[in-house]
């Protein structure tokens, strides 16, 4: 199974959107298992419909919630009461990310992992406890405030051994065209592929994994 | 013996007599997972504390009193304020926010995460809760 952190410095660049698209689109040829480690604020599960269900095991291992026959989907946003803030502490919050990451019987070809935003401890410790195995999408805006957030993460990918397989340039078209053009070459600088997707306001009501086909094939 | 934990207690008798009533072994065997798991859940307040072991003996249920101070091996040993306890049997606080707010500890003895064992005990109290409404 090959882990895959859709990423950012900076929060609200629409991570999750894109990593559920991502998620459909991969799960086109393979079995994905979809991941969301944004402890504090979940959404990834209202997206796939996810609701709380009885929790079970397989042998010692918790068993993820089928999506559909080719997505499971493990993460507290189905086990967490709607409108309760997550007050967890570093200890308890890196406990979550190991129950999560390695006591959940994933069977995906795939791990879509759904990150918190920014260069921060539980960040710190899914890249630690990835051991250097994982591939990486990071998203950004082109505006120069997520680019200096975005370059402190890059260098935390790199400093754990991530291959960060692209940059993503999300909602490219809704920036000031000259500071978008600015802010992507910086990143082409990066050397990975910058890829740009336009601003779509039917991804607030649907998944159109068709848009996101280039992410999905330098990923993959 | 710490007498104005057990008062408090007493406050939620009935609940807890309820739940009594209910045959307890079909209940758990709704949680083919409670079979190997076993629990120690510490109550405590301003005037000390108490401790009740709960798990399977073969294939017996086995709820008992124990010392607090020197408790039996459980896969799982839970901590909260009686007050908490009480609130949770009154369906007045989730247990999951219970424990995301910190009110509520979990360790673990049998080298799964703590988060693992909250996750299925939240399930668990699901069921209490639907139980006692």
């Amino acid at each position: 199974m090959i882990p895959i952190l859709i990423t950012s410095g900076k929060g609200g660049v629409g991570k999750s959107t894109i990593a559920v698209n991502l998620a459909v689109a991969l799960a086109k040829h393979s079995r994905v298992s979809f991941l969301d480690a944004d402890l504090m604020d979940p959404v990834a599960h209202l997206f796939f419909n996810v609701n709380k269900e009885k929790l079970g095991e397989y042998g010692k291992m918790l068993k993820p919630l089928q999506v559909n026959e080719n997505i499971e989907f493990m993460g507290l946003g189905p086990f967490v009461p709607r409108g309760v803030g997550v007050a967890l502490n570093y200890e308890k919050t890196a406990d979550f990310v190991v129950t999560l990451l390695k006591f959940v019987h994933w069977t995906g070809d795939y791990l879509i992992v759904d990150t918190p935003p920014g260069s921060i401890d539980v960040n710190v410790k899914l890249l630690k406890e990835l051991e250097g195995r994982a591939r990486a999408v990071l998203v950004g805006e082109p505006h120069p405030f997520a680019l200096e957030d975005n370059l402190r993460m890059f260098d935390l990918l790199r400093l754990y051994d991530v291959d960060v397989r692209a940059v993503v340039l999300n909602k490219y078209d809704m920036f000031v065209k000259e500071v978008a053009e600015r802010v992507a070459g910086e990143y082409e600088k990066l050397g990975v592929p910058v890829i740009k997707i336009l601003f779509d306001k039917e991804l607030q009501v649907r998944v159109k994994p068709e848009l996101f086909k280039d992410v999905a094939e330098v990923v993959a | 013996m710490n007498i104005t934990l057990k008062a408090k207690l007493l406050t939620v008798l009935p609940k807890l007599l309820a739940l009594g009533m209910r045959n307890l072994e079909d209940f758990l065997s709704s949680f083919p997972e409670a079979k190997t798991r076993s629990a120690v859940l510490t109550l405590y307040d301003e005037n000390g504390r108490m401790s009740i072991y709960v798990g399977f003996e073969g294939d017996k249920l086995a709820v008992r009193e124990v010392d607090p101070e020197n408790p039996p091996y459980a896969t799982t040993y839970m901590t909260m304020h009686v007050d908490v306890f009480i609130a949770l049997l009154k369906n007045k606080i989730d247990f999951r926010a219970a424990y995301l707010h910190d009110l509520v500890d979990v360790k673990s003895n049998d080298g799964l995460p703590p988060s693992y064992h909250f996750l299925l005990w939240a399930a668990f109290f699901d069921r209490v809760a639907e139980l006692l409404k």
